[in-house]
């Protein structure tokens, strides 16, 4: 057999078609604490934890002290904290995500695991999983930062939560994408490098100025970038003080975003093969 | 080139060179001084909005909030429509002379008045988050619609206290501990699972 062949479903696969959505969910649940283990016992995992903590202590200790006091409100800091935690969920999602596939690939091991018997759809969703794990875990280390900014003012709890919400959809649909991207590549180098630009590119609408950013431009801009959309209903939630009803448009944005993505990933699965694309 | 011509051609150069430093300096004190002489004289002249503000003075520590109250009072016999009451603060600390942003100040907002007959007053106020140390100058401004002259109030001296705060809402111990948490819980089964294998 090639190298070059695609992925051929085990015979066994067949008779497991039967037992459904349970065995799915139940080898990619195999799949993600595998990888979530890998990952989490070894220093690279670990290390982007950390790194975000480091960072979440510098800017949150800097909003908070730098000029006898900040000159910012404090939902004003909050935002960027919470803003923060999505950011750095998505990059550590990019880095994680990037080399999931790929990098199994340029260490020879993918032929081994698609020869195992697991489906790959099972394969691909563990491989998610494992990438949202990570961001769950940025975000347990970013729980104490938002609490501790928003102390005393009544969105601390509803920040968090909103932070969760919208960063899970967006995180996650980021996840399913680079993972797509990586089932098609050949270097993990690359993918991770790509979904860098991608989260820049994603990023860009917050650098322009207030005034651009409500003009047509800007408005189709944040329309399409889902960190743009996560942004913006976190402002709406913690700055403006808007109610859930607000932040549908936004959520649902988010949630369609996670839908593509996941459609792109059930395209790559298919063309999934042993030594990847370009 | 004879002495004389020499001397004259020093004492330009000289002028020129004296000009040149002092010259913009001198420049921006007149300008200060021609703004400061605006600010002081509250104008009424030729709008028919009249401010009052009954603080003299105010004062504070950096991260509390203080009060100014005005009250704006149409003085002439036509109703004025569309009033505009806003604030202005000016930073006079020495070496730091220069207008303040009020979005930081949490003081940016204007209160409208949709209408005010004639001898009528109305009371507005607004509320300053002291932000940072020093000594400003605080006064508020309303201004009618369709008029193209803004009435000023009376300048109110401010005076900040500046604090220091190194554990603002207990930052201090989540920006050293969590770091440091998060290394251990992460790093140290690692750490564990390394010796074990050694």
């Amino acid at each position: 057999m090639s190298a070059a062949i695609t992925h051929q479903r085990p015979a066994s696969e067949a008779t497991r078609d039967v037992t459904g959505r349970g065995a799915f969910l139940k080898d990619a649940l195999l799949v993600a604490k595998k990888e979530v283990r890998e990952s989490l016992f070894g220093v690279r995992g670990s290390m982007w934890a950390v790194v975000s903590a480091l960072v979440l202590s510098l800017m949150s200790y800097l909003l908070l002290t730098d000029k006898e006091l900040s000159l910012l409100d404090q939902s004003e800091m909050l935002y960027i904290v919470t803003s923060l935690s999505v950011g750095l969920g998505m990059v550590v999602t990019g880095i994680l995500a990037g080399d999931s596939v790929a990098g199994e690939r340029e260490r020879s091991t993918l032929e081994s695991i698609l020869l195992s018997p697991i489906r790959l759809g099972s394969l691909l969703a563990g491989k998610v999983g494992a990438v949202i794990a990570g961001w769950l875990l940025i975000f347990a280390v970013s729980a104490p930062y938002i609490l501790v900014v928003g102390a005393g003012s009544t969105v601390a709890f509803p920040a968090l939560v909103y932070t969760f919400v919208l960063g899970t959809l967006c995180v996650g649909g980021f996840a399913a994408l680079v993972v797509g991207m990586s089932s098609l590549a050949r270097s993990g180098r690359g993918v991770t490098l790509g979904a860098l630009a991608i989260f820049l590119g994603m990023a860009a609408p917050t650098l322009l100025g207030t005034v651009l950013q409500k003009s047509w431009f800007g408005t189709i801009y944040n329309a399409l970038s889902p960190f743009a959309q996560a942004r913006l209903s976190l402002d709406l939630v913690i700055v403006d003080k808007e109610t859930l009803l607000m932040q549908l448009p936004h959520m649902a944005a988010l949630a369609g975003f996670a839908a593509l993505a996941v459609v792109f990933l059930a395209f790559a699965a298919k063309r999934i093969s042993f030594e990847g694309g370009e | 080139m004879n002495i004389p011509k020499r001397i004259t051609v020093l004492i330009a150069a000289l002028a020129f060179a004296i000009f040149s430093v002092a010259g913009p300096a001198f420049a921006q004190s007149s300008v200060q001084g021609s703004s400061h002489a605006l600010i002081a004289t509250p104008g009424n002249s030729g709008t028919p909005l009249k401010l009052d503000t009954s603080k003299a003075t105010l004062s504070g520590t950096a991260g509390q909030y203080v009060k100014l109250p005005a009250r704006v009072t149409n003085t002439s016999n036509a109703p004025v429509k569309d009033v505009v009451a806003y604030v202005s603060l000016v930073d006079v600390t020495r070496g730091q002379q220069a207008p303040v942003d009020l979005e930081d100040w949490s003081a940016h907002r204007a209160v409208t008045i949709p209408a005010l007959a004639p001898g009528q007053s109305k009371d507005v106020g607004w509320s300053l988050r002291l932000v940072k140390g020093g000594d400003y100058v605080v006064y508020a401004n309303a201004i009618a619609g369709g008029s193209s002259r803004a009435s000023v109030g009376q300048e109110i001296p401010l005076s900040v206290k500046a604090q220091k705060n190194l554990n603002p809402g207990g930052v201090l111990p989540v920006a050293i501990g969590v770091p440091i948490v998060a290394g251990a819980a992460l790093f140290g089964p690692v750490a564990l699972r390394q010796r074990r294998l050694d």
